[in-house]
Formats: structure tokens, sequence, C-alpha cells
């Protein structure tokens, strides 16, 4: 089982969750997406506990609207990405980070 | 601050080019050099001569260790604010943070036309946020700011459950509304 493909489900999971505007790429990710390479699942990272089978560790890199309640949407993304994840793949989630990466706006779009 | 802290970086940059300097003259075989340092360590220098170099190159060490210490603690939060709960860590980032707060402050219409904000570390677990603005010319400062403080100490509380120390703003310039208009 790739770590791509956990992470893809992470990235969707998280994205589900309200008030998550798009998933922050990484350094690493940015750099291999300069160089044409795609990185799979991105804004996600995802570890292996090396002692023990199964059971993985999750970084999320969100971007979230302003105007909401970061703590709360980010506990919505643990909850989110972990019930997916351990749903689809029936691997143990040790543990779900989430890294708040930046906030952006409201496009008042629905307003007008 | 600012000013206090370039002129530190301008004094340490100084004091690192003497070093090089004479090392260089020392790598290019200049003898005169290496005989005037040799002497000064066989005959050392006394009397009130002594006494000044001793006071010189003690407030230089100071000067080093301020630099260092300033470096260390009054430089901007690189680690953020994480809690944690029984799934894993919440990380909140400093830019998102700087963003929380600028946008806060756009948010409370008090005649603000550009910001920056910048989040520093302060005790218990708090932190402070400085925000450097160019307003509109019909502002009056003293009640508009004090409403922009407001605002983004309570903003930043709400969204992040982080508490807020200070709120600083420095208002950098103002500028005139209707620049567009002739005459």
């Amino acid at each position: 089982m790739s770590l791509g493909f956990i992470a893809q489900y992470a990235a969707e999971a998280a994205l589900r969750a309200d008030g998550v505007a798009r998933l922050e790429h990484s350094a690493v990710a940015a750099f291999k997406d300069s160089f044409g390479v795609e990185h799979e699942g991105e804004g996600v990272e995802v570890r292996f506990r090396s002692e023990e089978e199964g059971l993985v560790d999750i970084t999320v890199y969100p971007v979230i609207y302003f105007g909401r309640m970061v703590p709360e949407v980010a506990w919505q993304i643990q909850v989110n990405v972990k019930a997916d994840v351990e749903k689809y793949t029936g691997l143990n989630v040790n543990s779900v980070n989430v890294y708040v990466k930046d906030i952006i706006p409201v496009e008042e779009d629905f307003d007008a | 601050m600012r000013r206090t802290s370039r002129a530190l970086m301008i004094t340490v940059s100084i004091l690192a080019l003497v070093p090089v300097v004479l090392t260089i003259l020392l790598l290019s075989g200049n003898r005169e050099i290496v005989t005037r340092l040799t002497g000064l360590l066989e005959a050392p220098p006394t009397g009130v001569l002594r006494i000044l170099l001793l006071a010189l190159f003690i407030f230089l060490a100071a000067i080093c260790l301020g630099t260092f210490l300033y470096a260390i603690f009054g430089a901007r939060m690189r680690k953020s604010r994480s809690k944690s709960n029984e799934i894993g860590m919440i990380d909140i980032g400093v830019g998102a943070l700087e963003n929380i707060a600028l946008n806060a402050a756009k948010a409370a219409q008090a005649g603000i036309k550009t910001a920056k904000a910048r989040v520093y570390a302060a005790p218990e677990d708090q932190i402070t946020v400085e925000l450097s603005c160019v307003l509109y010319s019909d502002v009056e400062i003293p009640l508009q700011m004090a409403k922009i403080q407001d605002r983004v100490k309570k903003d930043v509380e709400k969204y992040t459950g982080i508490g807020v120390y200070q709120v600083k703003v420095k208002v950098n310039r103002v500028e005139l509304i209707g620049t567009k208009v002739e005459r």
C-alpha cells in the first residue's frame, strides 16, 4: 500500500471539512512539482511507524477561510481524516496532526 | 526596536570585518603585521591604555552577547502555538496568525489602507500582535486605533483560542483620499 494512496484519501477527507479552502503544498512537493514530477496527495504527509505495522501518523497542512474558528475546523479535519483513512485502508491511524498554514478571506460571490 | 537592531547589525558586521582583514593580511605574508602582533603579545600595553583596551573589548563582548540574546528572544515567532487532543496536534502557523490579525484589522473599517501584521511570542503562551499600517487622512487616529486594537484582540482570541497579550499599532504614513480627483 503506497503512501501517496493513503495521502489522497486523507486529502479528500480534509477538504470535506467545513471552512477548508485548500491544502498547502509542502516545500518538498513544490520542489518535486517544479521538476514536473507529480506529488500524490498534496498537502498531506504520511509516515509509517517503523516499530509496528499498520500504524500511521498523518500531518495535514490546510489553508482555512477567515472567520472560522480555527481549532474547530482543525478538529473536524482530524475526525474526518481519521475516520476515512481507517475505513478505506484498514490501517490504524495513530495521530492526525494539523498545521494551519494560512488564512485567506472568503470570496464574496455568494453574497452578491 | 528596529533602529537598535540595525545599529547592532552594523556594529557586528564591522567587528566581523576586523579579524577577516587581519587574517587576509597575515595570509598575504605581510611581515610587518606579524611582527607587530607578536610584539603586542610579548609586551602587553600598560597603564591607561590597557584599561581602555580592556573596557573596549568587554564592551564588544557585551554587544555580541546582546545580539545573540536579541536574535534568540526578540525575533519573530517561529514555533507556532500548538494544542493536542486525543487524535493529534493542532498547530496554527505564524503566517496564519498574522493573516487573521490582518483581516481583523481590515474588517474593523477604521480607515486602514494597507497594513502589515507581525506576531511575536509573549509570556504565558500568549502572543503580541504588531500592526504597521498606512491610513487614510481623515482618520481620528487615537479613537480608530483603539477600535482596531479591540477588534484584533477579540478576533484573534475568538478564531484561534490563543490569548493576545497586547496589540501594538504603528502608523507609518497617512495618505490622502481621492488622489484621483483633479484640482
